[in-house]
């Protein structure tokens, strides 16, 4: 009889539960092969921290299975782990967004304006309707040549019970994403509202399509760029605020 | 609740009215989550519940990524109680 077959042998099953330590979460390459069939690259540290935002940013509804998300309740402490995380040093935002919930969009986008560590957004593809707030919400903001940015008025979805209050209602909603899209990018609040509601460009709706080099003309987007020109400003942004840091500790030394 | 989107509302509801899930709710090294199982002890995650800041960083505990979890409802016996055989006076 090998060790193997021994009737007390014990040692492939579950141990007694206890606290898990942190040897326990480290994720295992080969495990996950062996068990799933997948595995992650493994990666090297990196001081920087991405985060993509793609599809439907989902908020207080569970959108069906058809909507590739975001989720909110997954992002908002993926950003808070990101500044207090002492080994990353900036953010890096990827966008591929249609839009999505407008509570969510403009809390991850208050979230991401209020880090203290450098952040750096990057719109590929499109970043549209709320995707827009979130887009301007970091320091710096690129966007590729090819990249869109669609700007268009909330639509009502659900019972109208009285149409001028509804109205009131989604100029208020409106009123929250343009002072926050003014408020934290070049664009001033009459060429957003002017975007916003110019007609005859977009088929099913109000609005406009800005393509690339239109978003920095318009100064919702910083500059025209990719993932290389992003990376370099955040890197330049993470020196720059080391260098202060030094000097704010020289400082008190003397 | 206000969706703000450029994709057509019909396209992002539809089926809106049906029943998400099964969800099944499971601690796994620590963290405790919501998955939808998708073959007898694997599961796709669709959010974590509780778990240290820290893991919210980290790729494979994102949803949508799979995981391997052990059903609660189907515990497995610890290998010794195998052999436990009750003797029949023999």
């Amino acid at each position: 009889m090998s060790d193997k077959e021994k009737p007390d042998q014990t040692s492939e099953q579950p141990g007694p539960p206890g606290p898990p330590s942190e040897e326990a979460r480290k994720p295992s390459a080969t495990e996950a092969v062996v068990q799933l069939g997948q595995t992650t690259v493994p990666s090297a540290e990196s001081n920087v921290f991405c985060l993509t935002i793609i599809g439907q940013i989902e908020g207080h509804l569970i959108l069906p299975p058809q909507n590739k998300t975001t989720k909110y309740e997954h992002v908002i402490p993926q950003l808070i782990a990101a500044e207090q995380n002492s080994k990353i040093e900036g953010l890096l935002i990827v966008l591929n967004t249609v839009g999505g919930d407008v509570e969510a969009g403009l809390a991850i986008a208050e979230m991401i304006s209020s880090l203290t560590k450098p952040s750096v957004a990057l719109v590929l593809g499109g970043g549209h309707s709320i995707g827009v707030p979130i887009a301007v919400s970091a320091d710096a903001s690129y966007i590729a040549e090819t990249a869109t940015m669609t700007i268009h008025p909330i639509r009502m979805n659900g019972l109208v019970i009285g149409v001028p209050q509804t109205f009131d209602y989604l100029e208020k909603m409106q009123e929250r994403v343009t002072r926050f899209v003014i408020g934290h990018s070049k664009v001033s609040e009459q060429t957003f509202k002017e975007l916003m509601f110019k007609t005859g460009e977009l088929t099913r709706d109000i609005g406009t399509t800005v393509i690339g080099q239109d978003a920095v003309k318009h100064g919702l987007i910083d500059a025209v760029g990719g993932v290389g020109d992003a990376l370099r400003e955040l890197n330049r942004r993470i020196n720059e605020r080391k260098v202060k840091a030094g000097a704010k500790e020289g400082a008190i030394v003397q | 609740m206000t969706i703000y989107t450029a994709m057509p509302l019909e396209l992002v509801l539809d089926g809106m009215g049906n029943e998400p899930g099964p969800f099944v709710e499971t601690t796994v090294k620590g963290m405790t989550m919501q998955l939808v199982p998708v073959a007898p002890g694997v599961g796709r995650i669709v959010r974590l519940l509780s778990a240290p800041l820290d893991c919210y960083l980290k790729t494979e505990y994102a949803p949508g990524q799979l995981i391997g979890y052990m059903p609660q409802d189907e515990p497995i016996p610890p290998a010794s109680s195998l052999y436990d055989v009750p003797r029949f006076g023999m």
